[in-house]
């Protein structure tokens, strides 16, 4: 009887011996899944980080584009007296973006270079340099107080503040 | 008997290893296959958001063209042996993309009729290129056709048909009334 457990014993003493490769693969396995993931979770995190906020900047967009306050009375296009007397509190308050985002709205006349600027940090938004940076940019028309129509771009800029 | 027993442990250590062996592989096989299907339904998303902002765009393109006016323009008459230069002052787009079709048709119907409107296709084309590629970046092509005219321009070279043009391309279709017929102004944009 006595016996028979001493090999018992020594089984197991020398499994635990045996079982160190295994554990050493066993680690080294998960070691490799667990910084594969991360390498991979990163790119998957920031691609679905910059959908939103490409969608976000639309919906700026879409916003402005059905902002009453600076439409011309008579038609849909945007008015250059409305915008010049507009507040950015105003706007602020109407557009209501989330508030981890920041943006930079700019309404442009293509053949005077008149800018009407809107927004937080204007200088980050340079062309050229879009980095982190969600942009849209449509053609729009414009009106004078004379009732004279411009061709003019919009140009809505979103980042995470 | 005793050693030959010790033996047997060793084979159990291997066994072992094989396991895990098989454990890290089948963990490994089902992380790539996990992983690939993230990523491309990443790339679904990426490819239904960049066509979903393409059509964004392709309507606000469309309409503001559309209503652009265009100070300047004309045709040359050219009926009748005669040269008679015809101007246009202060048209939208859409009115000289009306007067275009229309001449046209005229001029391919009836044999006594004779135009040249190269100067208000190239207006039109330009008022596009600005609202297209000078502000969005956007390649376009517009295409239209009343009777047997038809109005076919692009920015790029080498587009003469819609099959020529590539297939992650957004358009967006407008109905204007010439005469009693409605006609439709299709514009294309990629990039």
């Amino acid at each position: 009887m006595l016996r028979g457990k001493i090999k018992d014993d020594r089984k197991g003493i020398g499994g635990f011996f045996f079982d160190i490769p295994v554990l050493l693969l066993i680690i080294v396995v998960i070691t490799v899944l667990t910084t594969s993931l991360y390498q991979v979770y990163v790119p998957i995190q920031e691609e679905r980080d910059r959908i939103d906020q490409d969608r976000a900047c639309v919906d700026l967009k879409n916003s402005l584009q059905n902002y009453q306050e600076i439409r011309a009375e008579e038609n849909e296009k945007f008015s250059m007296e409305k915008l010049g007397s507009l507040e950015e509190e105003r706007l602020e308050s109407y557009l209501e973006l989330e508030k981890n985002y920041d943006y930079n709205i700019s309404f442009e006349i293509l053949e005077s270079d008149e800018v009407w600027s809107f927004g937080y940090d204007k200088n980050r938004v340079e062309e050229n340099s879009e980095v982190g940076i969600s942009s849209y940019r449509i053609p729009i028309s414009l009106v004078d107080e004379g009732g004279c129509s411009h061709l003019g771009k919009l140009r809505v800029s979103v980042w995470r503040g | 008997m005793e050693r030959l027993k010790d033996t047997k442990n060793d084979e159990k250590g291997v066994l072992s290893m094989i396991d895990a062996v098989l454990f890290g592989i089948i963990i490994l096989v089902v992380a790539i296959l996990v992983f690939q299907q993230f990523a491309g339904a990443l790339t679904r998303e990426r490819d239904l958001e960049s066509s979903e902002f393409r059509r964004e765009a392709v309507h606000d393109i469309q309409k503001v063209a559309l209503d652009s006016t265009i100070e300047k323009t004309g045709y040359i008459n050219l009926s009748d042996n005669q040269q008679e230069q015809v101007n246009l002052i202060n048209i939208t787009v859409e009115r000289a993309i009306k007067d275009f079709l229309y001449l046209d048709h005229v001029s391919q119907d009836k044999e006594e009729l004779s135009y040249d409107l190269s100067e208000l296709e190239k207006d039109i084309k330009q008022i596009y290129k600005r609202c297209a590629w000078d502000v969005s970046r956007y390649y376009f092509t517009l295409k239209s056709s009343y009777e047997t005219s038809e109005l076919f321009l692009s920015n790029v070279q080498d587009i003469y048909t819609e099959e020529d043009l590539p297939p992650e391309r957004a358009a967006s279709t407008t109905s204007i009334i010439l005469g009693v017929k409605q006609v439709d102004l299709t514009l294309y944009i990629w990039r």
